[in-house]
């Protein structure tokens, strides 16, 4: 099925229906261990009308519904469509990452272990978790236009906030007439929420540096405590997700789009029915910015106790599942990014002034167990990949099977006995999450540098881990 | 060869449902059950009705929008049904439902019920539907 193009990337050929190839990013290793499905799904997504380039699996691949987890599609403004199934349920699903000024081995267990659970009380966790937050209608509404903004209007971080975000962490002309009472609803009780499954908050402690120049960008050092933060839009973008495939699934049959996956249901970008989903996936992102701000608010209130004064800052806020107006070889694209990072490298346009040098930071979460990396965009990122990268480990274990084969209280006390605290709604989940159910992160990441979708800057691992 | 019933199907990143019953009434029903397992260890009590109406383009999608209504309200109104009677017409449905509030804490975050392989049909009799949810 697939034709080696180079080291770390392989092409599906055009078949069938397929308008482009597909693309594949791995090595001779990865690539074998792609499933067929998730391959099968690459070339699905070629067939969708208006698409630019070839449909891209990055090297965490694996089988979604629809678009592959680990996809990135872009499509022409006025002959392309809009998918929300290339974008997800949980629209603007993602990760920040804070850098503390504390020297992480100043810092006992006892007090890892008290930090985690401040923030464990602070920051609701768990399934369909409602928070301390309780909005009405109307300003849940004011969230969806404003994003991030909202809570730094409301006292719950800074200026500074906004700069280091992905698209200042709020996304323009989203409007909430275009999200469903019943989103809106869902949205009331779940601002500041980290909700369950792969979600997290985690200590972490940087142990590598790889790029000195773009580390000192960045701001970070060797030893320094940082905190990742990894959630989403909740309940509000699972419902906009379904209520705009409704929409699409008739929108398919009025502009008569074949599909060879009805989970693709897409309509034209320009038509009513895409421009109504771009509006309300805007909301949800916004709503998934603010999120992580409120979140952020509660996690230095809790390091308040080892920083005294010392700074928490933002060094990046970014989305791996969202759809985009990107302007790309020279023309604008609609890009949709399904567990996939922006990884735009230096000197483009929508990455922070201080980063234009360096690229953008790109945030990889790996799992409990192992490490995560801080990495920077690159210029042939934005060549090969409509500036994208991969999004974390990518998993290789279905729930079901790390549930009957781990067991969490163990999976607990492994972890504890390599210094990492955990603490966790459910045992279940430590079993679901543990790290043999995910493929090795720092494969995925060499392969990334290989391919030169992004470059690595540092190495952290996991100190005190949140889970829900 | 029991009548009715559902069992887990294994998928990477998600979930899935396997279900059979005698009529595609059942299927639906058996269906509720089954997510409801997927999400909470605890038994709902009958005592408050509700009822949901739906249309759709096919029976698989109303099966798919039916579950999604379901887990509109185990997610958000935090209700679990106990009893589920499903009425199908063409491309409408309409179901009672009666079941209590659900207090503990949910086992998975269920974001939807996807059209991912999702199939609805008869054989010698039998219905069977397969449904994969986006957890």
């Amino acid at each position: 099925m697939f034709k080696k193009r180079g080291d770390y990337s392989y092409i599906i050929p055009r078949e069938g229906k397929m308008r482009t190839e597909g693309l594949i990013f791995a090595d001779d290793r990865m690539i074998s261990e792609v499933e067929e499905g998730a391959a099968s799904q690459v070339a699905n997504v070629a067939t969708l009308p208006g698409i630019v380039g070839r449909a891209l699996g990055m090297p965490d691949i694996h089988y979604g519904y629809g678009f592959p987890i680990g996809g990135v599609a872009a499509f022409d403004m006025r002959e392309g469509i809009i998918s929300p199934g290339g974008i997800g349920y949980d629209i603007n699903c993602g990760v920040r990452l804070l850098r503390t000024e504390v020297i992480a081995d100043d810092v006992d267990k006892e007090s890892i272990k008290k930090i985690c659970v401040r923030i464990y009380n602070a920051v609701p966790s768990g399934v369909g978790s409602s928070g301390t937050l309780k909005l009405s209608r109307n300003e849940v509404r004011k969230v969806l236009r404003k994003g991030a903004r909202w809570a730094v209007e409301k006292g719950m971080g800074t200026g500074r906030d906004l700069e280091y975000a992905e698209e200042n962490g709020g996304m323009e002309g989203g409007s909430p007439g275009d999200v469903s009472d019943r989103a809106v609803e869902r949205g009331t009780a779940q601002l500041g929420t980290l909700g369950a499954g792969n979600h997290f908050i985690e200590i972490q402690k940087v142990t590598n540096i790889y790029d000195p120049e773009a580390s000192a960008v960045f701001g970070i050092k060797e030893g320094q405590m940082v905190v990742m933060i990894h959630t989403g839009s909740r309940g509000l973008g699972f419902q906009i997700c379904d209520d705009y495939l409704r929409v699409m699934r008739t929108a398919v049959s009025k502009y008569a789009i074949e599909l060879t996956d009805r989970q693709l249901a897409c309509a034209p970008f320009g038509s009513d029915e895409g421009r109504r989903y771009f509006s309300a996936m805007k909301c949800a992102a916004n709503y998934a910015w603010a999120n992580r701000q409120c979140i952020t608010y509660r996690i230095r209130e809790a390091l308040e106790y080892i920083t005294d004064s010392g700074e928490v800052e933002l060094i990046y806020d970014l989305c791996h599942n969202v759809g985009k107006v990107e302007e790309h070889h020279g023309r604008k694209l609609v890009v949709h990014r399904k567990g996939a990072t922006r990884a735009f490298g230096p000197g483009a346009s929508g990455v922070p002034e201080k980063y234009r040098s360096t690229g953008q930071p790109v945030i990889i979460p790996g799992t409990m167990g192992t490490s995560s990396y801080l990495m920077r965009g690159t210029e042939s990122s934005m060549t090969e990949a409509f500036g994208s990268t991969c999004h974390g480990a990518g998993r290789q274990w279905s729930r079901k099977r790390a549930a009957g084969r781990l067991n969490g209280e163990e999976v607990r006390q492994g972890l504890g006995g390599r210094g990492i605290y955990v603490i966790s709604k459910r045992s279940r989940t430590l079993a679901e999450e543990s790290p043999q159910a995910y493929k090795d992160v720092s494969r995925v990441v060499d392969i990334c540098r290989g391919a030169g979708l992004s470059a690595p800057v540092a190495k952290m691992v996991p100190l005190g881990v949140i889970k829900g | 060869m029991k009548r009715k019933g559902y069992r887990f199907l294994e998928h990477t990143a998600d979930t899935g449902l396997k279900i059979y019953a005698p009529s595609r009434e059942e299927v639906f029903e058996t269906a509720a059950k089954g997510l409801l397992t997927l999400l909470t260890e605890e038994t709902p009590q009958p005592g408050e009705k509700r009822s949901v109406s739906l249309t759709a383009e096919s029976a698989e999608y109303l099966l798919a929008d039916f579950l999604n209504e379901i887990l509109y309200l185990m997610a958000h109104e935090r209700w679990g049904p106990s009893r589920v009677s499903v009425d199908l017409q063409g491309s409408s449905l309409r179901a009672c439902l009666e079941g209590s509030p659900l207090k503990e804490d949910f086992r998975n975050e269920v974001k939807a019920a996807t059209w991912h392989r999702l199939s609805l049909k008869e054989t010698d009799g039998r219905w069977e539907a397969t449904i994969f949810f986006d957890l």
